[in-house]
């Protein structure tokens, strides 16, 4: 963590030590008098990871497209302009299925509830998880061991097990694999912000606000959370390339959306018997979950070194 | 002042009196028992303490680490761990008994009537807040006021302990503040809401010398403005020399001398405190006199030495140093109260120290 007490700047001396690791987003801003914009200084930092940046402009690109996806896509999702599979030709960009419906637009629908679907299981996620990890960090006791061993439990069960048990009872669609994704990937989070609980509750500012007359409750969300989010920020852009992986993993099962819903995973699942004929069916919506699978990591190591200076010349 | 103060006094208060007799009583203790239950075995870090502290006053409490001066503080605020079982015969906030009080109720104390500063200013603000915001937050809690107010009475408060540019240092974070800024942002924030009484728990200890005397006079200077009190938890004499009114001095959980700060600097009348003083360079006679440390280490608490707990390390020790167990009146009447069965024998003035007086 960042709260290491640096050096004491001699007396009077005004400017931050600017090699002083501070809090997430205002460390090391080295003018002084001005106000200071934290923003500024962390875009100052992720830029230079060049990765990271293109990586961002890729992830606006895709919520363009998946927010446009009416206006972009020549055709919609399930219209079918042919009756069987074409190569890729200046009319269909990327080809038809088997059924004669224009791949290209599919895949720009695909973007649409790939997003959605590792947002808003990131998102749950992130809920339960910091709630959970801040509640057992924090009280420690009863209360940590039963969390704790509720997430052991949990994670010891493969989630793809536990994922087609859920759309088995709950049906296959696009809310089941959020559900299932989001209830699963908590039990990591939790993890992480327990044990940066743990350590930060022991800090003596803690021991301050206490002192200062703080209730706890304020001091576990206002002052020790946001000492702790770091790590879930950068857990959480690897956390949504992840769902949609897995998202693309339980559709290729079978666990995930229906036809004709456009899910990349569930395209490849379709186009996977007859990769020899077809290789255009499979390759496009592959690529498009590499893409953006790999922008999400790309953005999560930008927030990293973005966030957290220290960490920065390693990996 | 003279110890002619304490002539009198023969009641076992012997030593919490005040010379400052006309302040109201703020805190009173009596006999307060603070120990930490582990696996192996109880540990007394606090064993019989009484004091108090009255308005307008500085009560500097003195000793080496482990001898008791934290963890006394801890106990009035309620801050101990939960192994900590603390007992006392009363222990009054301005003659409320903090002992059974309720969580809501410490609540309001901490901070709006007892007020704690820190020894490490850094890791006592948290980082991720502006300075200004933490202490506009502290001001929020204790008092109905509307956010506009509280950040404006914040930048105040800044102003108040001598941090220049108030204004716009309030929108920084603590990581953009030097050492003693940090400190005396810190004093910002304890003094928001005009506490009563002030625990400075090492306040100077990681500060630059230079430094360090601006922090003491910035106290000083509200202590007078607020009308309130000081607790000093230091181990730096020079410090107590410089700003308090009546040094207490711990040794393994105990008292072992208290009185005004002349009577404890220059008619010292328990070894430890003469040792301590010893240890420390003097500023006017550079050379002449080698120091002399306290021989042997602090005793473990789990593991008390019989009687005295100082005997084994003190010069004047005896035979019945290490059977009976002094308390504060054993140093004999007519003096401030020591804890020592030879008080008549230590050596007296011991002080260049307090030569350095301001």
């Amino acid at each position: 963590m960042t709260i290491t007490p640096s050096s004491l700047p001699s007396a009077g001396g005004v400017a931050g030590p600017p090699d002083g690791p501070g809090g997430p987003g205002g460390a090391g801003i080295s003018d002084v008098g001005a106000a200071t914009s934290s923003w500024r200084e962390f875009w100052r930092r992720y830029r230079k990871n060049k990765m990271a940046v293109v990586a961002l402009a890729l992830l606006i690109v895709l919520i363009i497209l998946a927010v446009f996806a009416d206006q972009i896509a020549p055709y919609r999702f399930d219209e079918r302009p042919l009756t069987k599979t074409t190569a890729p030709s200046w009319d269909h960009l990327f080809g038809t299925d088997q059924i004669g419906r224009d791949i290209f637009s599919r895949v720009i629908y695909g973007a649409r509830i790939s997003l959605r679907i590792g947002i808003l299981a990131t998102v749950i996620s992130v809920v339960i998880g910091v709630v959970a990890g801040a509640v057992s960090g924090f009280f420690g006791g009863w209360v940590d061991t039963i969390i704790s061993r509720f997430v052991d439990v949990f994670l010891s069960i493969p989630y793809i097990v536990l994922a087609v048990s859920i759309a088995a009872v709950m049906g296959r669609s696009e809310n089941t694999v959020i559900i299932v994704l989001g209830f699963t990937g908590w039990l990591a989070i939790q993890r992480v912000v327990r044990s940066s609980f743990l350590q930060l509750k022991e800090l003596e500012f803690v021991e301050a606000a206490t002192a200062l007359g703080y209730g706890r409750w304020r001091i576990m969300f206002r002052h020790i959370l946001p000492n702790a989010l770091q790590p879930v920020i950068v857990y959480s852009a690897i956390a949504v390339g992840s769902a949609i992986l897995a998202e693309a993993a339980l559709s290729f099962l079978g666990a995930g959306p229906v036809d004709p819903t456009p899910a990349w995973g569930l395209m490849v699942f379709t186009a996977k018997g007859r990769l020899k004929p077809a290789p255009y069916e499979l390759f496009f919506p592959a690529v498009a979950i590499v893409i953006t699978v790999l922008a999400f990591l790309l953005i999560g190591d930008g927030l990293r070194d973005a966030l957290d200076p220290k960490m920065k010349n390693r990996s | 002042m003279s110890d002619g103060q304490y002539n009198g006094v023969t009641d076992t208060t012997d030593g919490i009196r005040t010379p400052r007799s006309d302040g109201e009583v703020l805190l009173s203790i009596r006999n307060l028992r603070t120990r930490f239950v582990t696996e192996d075995g109880d540990v007394p870090a606090v064993n019989g303490v009484s004091f108090e502290v009255r308005r307008g006053e500085v009560l500097s409490v003195v000793g080496e680490s482990g001898s008791g001066k934290s963890v006394t503080a801890m106990s009035i605020l309620g801050l101990l761990p939960s192994t900590a079982r603390i007992e006392a015969d009363h222990m009054l906030w301005r003659g409320e008994s903090l002992l059974n009080a309720g969580e809501n109720r410490m609540r309001q104390v901490r901070g709006g009537e007892i007020a704690m500063i820190f020894q490490d200013p850094l890791s006592a603000l948290n980082p991720v807040h502006k300075v200004g915001r933490q202490i506009a937050e502290m001001i929020l809690i204790h008092e109905s006021v509307s956010k506009k107010e509280a950040e404006s009475r914040a930048v105040d408060m800044l102003d108040l302990v001598g941090i220049p540019q108030a204004a716009s240092r309030a929108g920084m974070y603590p990581h953009e503040f030097s050492g003693g800024m940090r400190q005396r942002a810190m004093i910002a924030m304890a003094i928001a809401c005009s506490p009563d009484l002030l625990i400075a728990d090492e306040p100077t200890t990681a500060l630059d010398v230079t430094v360090q005397a601006q922090v003491l006079e910035v106290l000083l200077r509200l202590k007078d403005e607020l009308n309130s009190a000081i607790l000093l938890i230091t181990h730096d004499l020079g410090v107590v020399a410089g700003i308090s009114d009546r040094v207490m001095v711990m040794y393994a959980g105990r008292q072992a001398e208290v009185g005004t700060t002349d009577q404890v600097f220059y008619r010292t009348r328990h070894p430890y405190t003469l040792g301590l003083m010893r240890s420390l360079p003097r500023l006017d006679d550079v050379g002449s006199e080698p120091l002399m440390p306290i021989t042997g280490a602090p005793p473990s608490l789990l593991r008390l030495p019989s009687g005295c707990a100082f005997h084994p390390r003190c010069p004047l020790a005896r035979e019945r140093c290490s059977k009976d167990v002094p308390d504060l009146n054993s140093g004999g009447l007519g003096h401030h109260p020591s804890a020592c069965f030879y008080a008549d024998e230590v050596s007296g003035d011991s002080a260049g120290l307090a030569g350095g007086r301001a």
